[in-house]
This record gives structure tokens, C-alpha cells and sequence, in this order.
């Protein structure tokens, strides 16, 4: 009886706790990866990088069937990374949380990396170059100058990453199957809950995932508004 | 000071574009606690000269040696990365870190360059800059003549090793330009390494130059003071 999952988690809070926790983690993960790949795209002129933002941007509107199965193929056991995941952990990455951090990551990728890139654009090479005169290398120039000036762009790119996977369905659907604690976020569960036509704890996820988007989508909007948020803060510096 | 320590001070520019598409060699010696003017018309390479002197542009070929130091080299395919070369550069814009309030962006400075007694201090700078009223407002809340008043007390705090100001008043209104001109010339008491001040005008030149680089067809040509400049033929 201690291994059977209450009936309380099945059709609970659970799932959305698993796709709070699920979006979390991609965001954090997103914001790391993104970074440098958006700071390329933002400041190169290489000639591939037209080929790189076509291959970034491609998950916006490539159906998420698609991506999930090619990502099927790559998580099995015997696939590319699913072998590779196998030898380093000894699990299948296929119907895991850990396959749909990696597919979320890929999922919204282009909702991280575009606001990224855009805010670079906007802060452009000149502060940078500024800070090199003054002594900083380039590391230095990124975290000192570059990205506590983007800072809107990282809360426009948090809150779409965020959200952008909250949403997600056809990607976990492919590669995460529907398992409680494990994969059923709370997208699938509410549509398992209205195939078995449990409307009333529907309504509530539903309800709790739509409130949440709404909220966070508004801090984006408010906070873009006129003036950037980081300058409305420098005046307000005794 | 005798001549073979100033010319261990000197800043000796031997350089030429190395765009296909533009020419321009340039050989000169600049004095440091001077200021050397800059001049040329537009699309002469003023502040392509000047970035490539600031280790911005790495496109130019040949050799730049500042007190003692190689900059660059092309022949030993050396180049020192711009902020290895620490010169203060004050951009057109009046570029200021707009993230931060003008203390902010003075302590910024002060945190990037290393204290020395030839330096000028902080107090000092704010009160000759006139950054008193200032010092919590955020750099879009303040006038362009302000920022730029604010940008060279900022380059000249992180201790850099030259200065290059670069048509620092070319977005001004005349009586921008009439009340920051006496700030651009209180510099040369405030830092002790060369100085260029790129104009394309000579009232500039003859208000805040000692000496004069001309930039015209592709060269360029010294002039020891700006009287000898103005009556060139």
C-alpha cells in the first residue's frame, strides 16, 4: 500500500507542484545556457549565424510533436543521449523528470535566448567597450556591465521560460508518458481529468494555472513599461 | 625632465589602416601632460586612429609603443587587449553606465584603476567637474554637457595610462559647448600621461591644444603648436 500513490496526488495539487518544479529548473538551466548562446547571436558576425537563430528559433513553431519525437528517438536507451545518460546514471532518460528538463530546455529555448539576445542588442558595444578601457576583462564586462543592464531582458526571458514550459504538452505527452510524481505535470493531468470528466478538480487546476500565468506575464508588462525597471530603481538611490 | 625620459613618456604612433577600403598612415609622437588635437574632416579616421590606439580596433597594421611599452606590433603579431591598455577614452555619446547613478559610476572607476599619489582623487575630480548637485541622479536624468562632465571625471578616475576624448562636444549646442570647455581644459592639471582631443574644429583646437595631428588624403601631419597649424598652407 506505502508504494501505490494516494489518490489524493493523482487527481491533487501534485501535478502542478511536479510543473512548478519542473519550470524551475529548466529556467535556471535556460538562463545558463542561454546566456552565452544569446551573447554570440547578440555581438558575432560570423556567417553561420543566420543558420544558428534559424535552429534557436525553430521550436516556435515547430509542432511539438515533431520535436518530441525526434527527442523520443534521442532518449532511448539505446539513442544518443538516452545511451549516454544510461552509462552515466544508470537510469532511461525516457518517461523522467530529468528527459523533460532536457526537453523543456530544448522546448523553450528561443524563449529565453530571443529576449537575451534582443536586450544585448539593445545595451550594444559600446558600456563594454567602455569597461575595457577601464581594465575589465571579459568576464568581468558580462557580469559587471553587460548583464546587470539586461536585466529586464532576464526578466522577460525568466518569466517566458517559465511560463512557455508550464504550458507545455505535446512534448511531455512524447517523451514523458503520464507518470504520477514523475512526468504528469499538470498540463496532462488536466486533460486526463476531463477525458475521465472530473470537471470540478479541472476547473481548479486549470483555475491555478491561469491565475499564475496571468500574474507573472503582468510583472513582464508592468515592469516593461516606459522606463526600465533597473533606472526606475537607480533613482530612488539615496 | 630630460629628452630621453620624455621619450620613454611619449606616445610614438606608427600605424596605417588595414581596411582595403580605406587609407590612412599615420606617424606621429605624442608628448605626455599635453594635449595633441586631433584634425580632420569627417571620414578622415579620427576615431578609427583613436580606437585603434585604445586597443578597440584591431584592424590597423603596424607598430604603437607607449612609454616603452609595445602595444602593438603587427610584424611580431602582438597586440595588447584594450584592457591591458587602460586608456581612458571618453566616446561621443558621453557613454556613462546607465545602470547605475554617477556615484555609482565613479566608484566604478575607482574601483577599476589602482590609487596613486599622481592621480587626482574623488573629491577632487567632483569638485572640479562640478558633480556635486549630481552624484544620485541616474545619467538619463541629466543634461548632455553633464554627462560628459561626469564621463571624464569617470575616465580619469580609473587611472588610466593616456586619455583620448573623442569629439567630446560634437552633440552640443554652442553654449553646451562654452560651458564645458573650461572642464576640458582643466584636464591637462589632472592627469599627467598624453592627451588626444579629436575635433573637426579648429575654435576647439586653439581652446584646449598644445600641439596639432592632421589627418588629410591618407596622412597625416604634425604640428608642434596651433598657431603653426593655422597658418599652414
Amino acid at each position: 500500500m506505502v508504494t501505490r500513490v494516494p489518490n489524493d496526488w493523482y487527481v491533487g495539487l501534485g501535478p502542478l507542484w511536479l510543473t512548478l518544479e519542473l519550470a524551475s529548473v529548466t529556467t535556471f538551466l535556460l538562463i545558463i545556457v542561454g546566456t552565452p548562446v544569446a551573447f554570440w547571436l547578440a555581438f558575432s558576425s560570423s556567417r553561420i549565424k543566420p543558420i544558428a537563430e534559424v535552429v534557436v528559433a525553430m521550436p516556435l513553431v515547430l509542432p511539438p510533436t515533431v520535436l518530441g519525437f525526434y527527442l523520443l528517438i534521442l532518449f532511448k536507451p539505446n539513442g544518443i543521449i538516452g545511451g549516454f545518460w544510461y552509462d552515466l546514471t544508470g537510469q532511461s532518460l525516457l518517461f523522467s523528470f530529468s528527459g523533460l528538463v532536457i526537453a523543456s530546455v530544448i522546448y523553450s529555448f528561443p524563449f529565453v535566448v530571443q529576449p537575451l539576445q534582443n536586450s544585448f542588442i539593445a545595451v550594444g558595444r559600446s558600456p563594454l567597450e567602455k569597461a575595457s578601457t577601464m581594465g575589465l576583462g571579459r568576464l568581468s564586462r558580462i557580469f559587471l556591465v553587460l548583464i546587470p543592464q539586461a536585466k529586464r531582458g532576464y526578466l522577460t526571458a525568466a518569466v517566458l521560460g517559465f511560463t512557455h514550459t508550464v504550458g507545455e504538452f505535446g512534448v511531455v505527452l512524447m517523451v514523458g508518458g503520464n507518470l504520477p510524481r514523475e512526468t504528469r505535470v499538470v498540463s496532462i493531468a488536466i486533460y486526463d481529468l476531463v477525458e475521465t470528466s472530473n470537471f470540478a478538480k479541472a476547473h481548479t487546476l486549470s483555475g491555478l494555472v491561469a491565475v499564475l500565468v496571468f500574474v507573472l506575464l503582468l510583472i513582464v508588462f508592468v515592469a516593461g513599461r516606459g522606463k526600465s525597471v533597473e533606472r526606475a530603481g537607480c533613482q530612488q538611490l539615496p | 625632465m630630460s629628452s630621453e625620459q620624455d621619450a620613454n613618456n611619449c606616445l610614438n604612433i606608427n600605424l596605417r589602416s588595414g581596411r582595403l577600403d580605406f587609407d590612412l598612415e599615420v606617424s606621429a609622437t605624442i608628448q605626455p601632460q599635453s594635449v595633441c588635437g586631433v584634425f580632420g574632416e569627417s571620414g578622415s579616421g579620427k576615431t578609427s586612429l583613436a580606437r585603434a590606439i585604445a586597443g578597440l580596433d584591431s584592424s590597423w597594421l603596424g607598430c604603437l609603443l607607449h612609454q616603452g611599452v609595445v602595444w602593438q606590433d603587427s610584424d611580431a603579431k602582438a597586440f595588447v587587449p584594450a584592457h591591458k591598455r587602460r586608456v581612458g577614452f571618453v566616446f561621443q555619446g558621453a557613454e556613462l553606465f546607465e545602470h547605475l547613478t554617477i556615484s555609482k559610476n565613479l566608484d566604478f572607476a575607482e574601483k577599476c584603476g589602482e590609487a596613486s599619489d599622481d592621480q587626482p582623487s574623488r573629491a577632487d575630480l567632483i569638485e572640479h567637474f562640478e558633480l556635486g548637485k549630481l552624484l544620485h541622479q541616474a545619467p538619463d536624468r541629466i543634461s548632455g554637457g553633464e554627462r560628459q562632465r561626469a564621463a571624464i571625471a569617470q575616465a580619469l578616475l580609473s587611472a588610466p595610462s593616456m586619455l583620448v576624448m573623442d569629439e567630446p562636444m560634437a552633440s552640443m549646442s554652442r553654449s553646451m559647448k562654452e560651458g564645458l570647455m573650461p572642464f576640458i581644459k582643466n584636464c591637462r592639471y589632472q592627469f599627467k600621461g598624453p592627451m588626444l582631443y579629436i575635433t573637426h574644429s579648429e575654435a576647439e583646437l586653439e581652446s584646449v591644444a598644445d600641439s596639432v595631428l592632421l589627418l588629410q588624403n591618407g596622412e597625416s601631419h604634425m604640428f608642434e603648436s596651433v598657431e603653426q597649424f593655422l597658418v599652414r598652407t
